[in-house]
Formats: C-alpha cells, sequence, structure tokens
C-alpha cells in the first residue's frame, strides 16, 4: 500500500515540473520575451500599425537576438525589444489620435458648411418675411380704406 | 582587467572623460522634449534610468552593452515623444469635437429660426393672399358700378326678362305716340319718343339699353300725348268718371291705360268678322263720348305673327263696322294689340282706346 501511494505521489510532483516548465516563470527572459511578443501581436492586429512598422520590425530583431544570446545580453535585447514594442504602442496609438483629430477636423468643415448655409438660408428667410411684411403694409386693408 | 575597469570607472567618476549617454540627455533636456518630459514622466524616468544604465556599461568597459543601453533609451525617447504627441493629437481632437459640437449648435438654432419664419412667411404669403382678392374682388365691383352695376349681374334668365319688358314698353309708347298723332301732336313734338322707340330696338345686344331707351320713349310719348291733349278741346271735367261708370253698365270692362281710358269688349268677334248686335251697343256707346279720337285695338289667343295678323284684322273689321254704325271714320283708328302687351292670360278682347279721356 505504501509503495503505491509514493508512486503516486511522484508522478503529481512530475507534472507540476512539467506543467511549470511549458510557461515560463514570470521576470525571467523568456517570459519578457513572451510578453513582448504577445504585444507585438496585438499591435499588428490594432488600427494605426502602419505607423508603428518600423518599431515592430526593431523588436523583432531584437526578439531574435534575444533568442541567440544569452545571459545578460538576451536579458539586454529583450530589454530593447520591450522598448521598441512600446514605442510601436505609442506610435499606433498617436496615429489613431492623429486619424481622429482628422476626422474631427473634417466633421468641423462639414458642420461649418452646414452652418453657413443654414445662416444663409436664414438670412433669407428674414429679408422674406420683411418683404413680405412691407407688401401686407403696402396693400391697405380694405376696412382701412374705408 | 579589473584594475583597467576600476580606472575606467574612476575617470568616468571623475568626468574624467565624455558620457555615451550625453547627446541623448541633451535631447531629453532640450525643449524638443519638454513635451515628453510632461506628458510621458514615465517613460522619460526609464530613458533617464536607461542612460544611466549606458554610463555604467561604459564604465565598466562594456560598450556593447551601453550601446544596448542607449538603443532601448533611444527608443524609449521616441516613445515619450510620440505619447506626448497623441495626447496633443487628443486634446486638440476633443478641442475640435466641442468646436463643432457648438457649430452643429449653432446650426441647428438657425434652422429652428429659418423654419419659423418660413412658416410665419406662408402665414403672412396667405393673408397678403387674401388681401389681395378682397382687394381685386373690391376693383371687380367698382369696375362692375362703373359699368353699370346690375347690368354685369345680370343673369340669362333676367336679360330675357328685360327684353320682354323692353319690348312691352316700347308698344306702349307706340300706343301712346299712336294716340298723340290722333290728337294732332305734330312730327316735331314725336320725333324724339321715334328717335328712342328705334333705339331702343337698334339696342338688341344690350337687354338694358334696351329697356332704358324703352321706357325714355314711353315718356316721351306721353309728353307729346300731353302737348297734343293740352291743345285740344277735351271731354268736360269727370267725364272719364262718367265713361267708366257708363262702360261698366253696359257690362263693358273700363281700364285705365297711360294712353287714355279703355274699355274692353267682350263677344264681338266671329272668326275673322265681327257680331253685329254687340257692334251697335259699341257704337252707341262710342256716340254717347264724342271726344277724341279712338284707337280699336283687338287680341286674340294665338301667339305668334298669325295671331298678330288675326287680330289686326279683326280690329279693322271692328273699326270698318263701327264706320257703319254712324261713328265718324275720322275719328277711329285700328291695331292689333301687341304680342308685348297681352299680358300672361290673351283673351279674345276688343279693346277701344279713348284718348282723349
Amino acid at each position: 500500500m505504501l509503495p503505491r501511494a509514493l508512486i503516486l505521489v511522484a508522478l503529481l510532483g512530475a507534472t507540476s515540473a512539467a506543467s511549470a516548465q511549458d510557461s515560463p516563470a514570470p521576470g525571467t527572459v523568456e517570459a519578457r520575451a513572451e510578453d513582448v511578443r504577445e504585444r507585438v501581436r496585438r499591435v499588428e492586429e490594432g488600427r494605426g500599425s502602419d505607423a508603428a512598422e518600423d518599431a515592430l520590425g526593431h523588436a523583432r530583431r531584437a526578439l531574435g537576438a534575444a533568442r541567440r544570446a544569452e545571459g545578460a545580453a538576451a536579458d539586454r535585447a529583450v530589454s530593447i525589444a520591450e522598448a521598441a514594442v512600446t514605442l510601436a504602442e505609442r506610435l499606433a496609438a498617436r496615429a489613431r489620435a492623429r486619424n481622429g483629430l482628422t476626422q474631427a477636423r473634417e466633421a468641423k468643415e462639414a458642420a461649418m458648411r452646414r452652418a453657413a448655409a443654414a445662416r444663409e438660408a436664414l438670412e433669407h428667410a428674414l429679408r422674406e418675411r420683411a418683404r413680405l411684411r412691407q407688401a401686407l403694409e403696402e396693400a391697405a386693408p380694405p376696412e382701412a380704406e374705408e | 582587467m579589473r584594475r583597467v575597469a576600476l580606472i575606467a570607472a574612476l575617470l568616468v567618476g571623475c568626468g574624467g572623460g565624455p558620457r555615451p549617454s550625453q547627446p541623448l540627455r541633451t535631447r531629453l533636456a532640450a525643449d524638443e522634449s519638454a513635451a515628453a518630459r510632461e506628458r510621458a514622466p514615465e517613460l522619460a524616468a526609464q530613458v533617464e534610468a536607461a542612460l544611466d544604465d549606458a554610463d555604467a556599461a561604459a564604465a565598466a568597459g562594456s560598450p556593447e552593452a551601453a550601446d544596448d543601453h542607449l538603443t532601448r533609451a533611444r527608443l524609449l525617447l521616441e516613445a515619450a515623444q510620440a505619447e506626448a504627441a497623441r495626447i496633443d493629437d487628443e486634446r486638440a481632437r476633443r478641442a475640435v469635437e466641442e468646436e463643432v459640437a457648438r457649430i452643429r449648435d449653432r446650426a441647428r438654432r438657425d434652422e429652428r429660426a429659418r423654419a419659423a419664419l418660413e412658416a410665419e412667411s406662408a402665414r403672412l404669403a396667405a393673408s397678403r393672399s387674401a388681401r389681395e382678392e378682397q382687394l381685386a374682388a373690391l376693383r371687380m365691383a367698382e369696375e362692375d358700378e362703373a359699368r353699370g352695376g346690375r347690368r354685369a349681374r345680370v343673369s340669362m334668365e333676367e336679360t330675357a326678362d328685360l327684353r320682354r319688358a323692353a319690348a312691352a314698353l316700347r308698344e306702349r309708347a307706340r300706343l301712346m305716340l299712336g294716340a298723340a298723332i290722333a290728337l294732332g301732336a305734330t312730327e316735331e313734338e314725336t320725333a324724339e319718343a321715334t328717335a328712342a322707340i328705334a333705339a331702343s330696338e337698334e339696342a338688341r345686344t344690350d337687354a338694358l339699353v334696351a329697356l332704358r331707351e324703352a321706357d325714355r320713349a314711353g315718356h316721351l310719348a306721353l309728353e307729346a300725348l300731353g302737348a297734343a291733349r293740352s291743345r285740344t278741346e277735351g271731354p268736360p271735367e269727370g267725364a272719364g268718371r262718367s265713361l267708366v261708370e257708363a262702360a261698366t253698365a253696359e257690362g263693358f270692362t273700363p281700364v285705365a291705360l297711360p294712353e287714355g281710358a279703355a274699355v274692353e269688349v267682350d263677344g264681338l268677334f266671329a272668326g275673322a268678322g265681327v257680331v253685329r248686335g254687340r257692334v251697335e251697343r259699341v257704337a252707341a256707346f262710342m256716340r254717347a263720348h264724342p271726344h277724341g279720337p279712338v284707337q280699336v285695338q283687338a287680341q286674340v289667343t294665338q301667339a305668334g305673327a298669325a295671331g298678330e295678323r288675326l287680330a289686326a284684322r279683326r280690329a279693322e273689321a271692328l273699326r270698318r263696322a263701327l264706320v257703319g254704325a254712324g261713328v265718324s271714320a275720322e275719328r277711329l283708328t285700328a291695331a292689333a294689340i301687341p304680342t308685348a302687351l297681352r299680358g300672361d292670360e290673351p283673351r279674345e278682347v276688343a279693346r277701344l282706346v279713348f284718348v282723349a279721356y
């Protein structure tokens, strides 16, 4: 009975060890590289990625260098990849903001055209009302003529 | 090796050589990065940390590591600048959007005001149109009045009535004119009435003018008759009343006409001829009232021109019969009662008009 229990505990310990090996420990070079790869993927799939193409390429190259390097060099390469993907994220965000600004300016142009048309129509309506009032006053009422 | 690194560290620490981070530090401190420092302070701090790492690596004699840290610092500085630019763009976008909202509000206000104005203008236009219609109606009424008011408004039926009335007035004028001539009215005295009768007949297309001229002809004929009577020695005063009483006593029907006192007698005609016995009584009645001319008239129930011809033949037959019964021929004239004067219910009757009475 006892040997069976020991075997079971040993098997559970081996499974846990295998699971731990599948996902790198937080803070390690591998974990940071994985995080960078995920961020790169998100930037690539999001809007504004065109503006971040160079920075994304830099991040990919740094990740490649990190894979090839070891020790401190790998750590520095991942740090560069992190900085590059940060830049890519900011550039993409800035591109989205720029696009939003452009759209807002276009909306402003359209609104100004509409406002100008509305003002012109309003002034025309004012002139028309004034003309009608004058015409009505000039056409003396029959009662007043009597 | 350790000694070299130590010397380098000392040199750097004592400011003995240029630090590799200096260009980026200068860039980070420059105005171009002021927005980045202010709006992305976390990234700016990371830049400074990377630059410190670069200096430390250089001091430690690891230029390759220093280059890596400098690369990281440069990337982070660009990220900080991009972040600052993003924030600026976002702020600008919000400002523009607020401005757009204000512009749209103003446009909507203007559009509402315009709609209200157009509605008011439509009411004004409708009011003006109604007023113009009123004025046009007034103008038309004034023009109608200037043309003679009723004329423009008479209907076709009224026009026919007017024509019938004009014809009756003309015939009455003719009879009065005949009486005046019988009493000795001159041509000059009757000329104006004759002209008015002619004018009435010529004005066939304008019933009102025909009526007015016929009416005028009647008045003129009456004046001519009055003028002729004034020159003639007429019957004594009260003779007219006695004529009426005598006619009633004989069974005749007295009728007051403009051209004189008339007596209507039934049963005088048989076909185109006359009943002799009745003629004698009429002749005696005429002899009893000897003043002035007498118009012998006849009326038949037959309509149209044939009726008029028959009436004229009967009137002439009666005139001859009365002459044969002893009445002076000079005193008598014969005529059919015009169709226009027959009334709604024409009768077979003879009428003697004593124009002097």
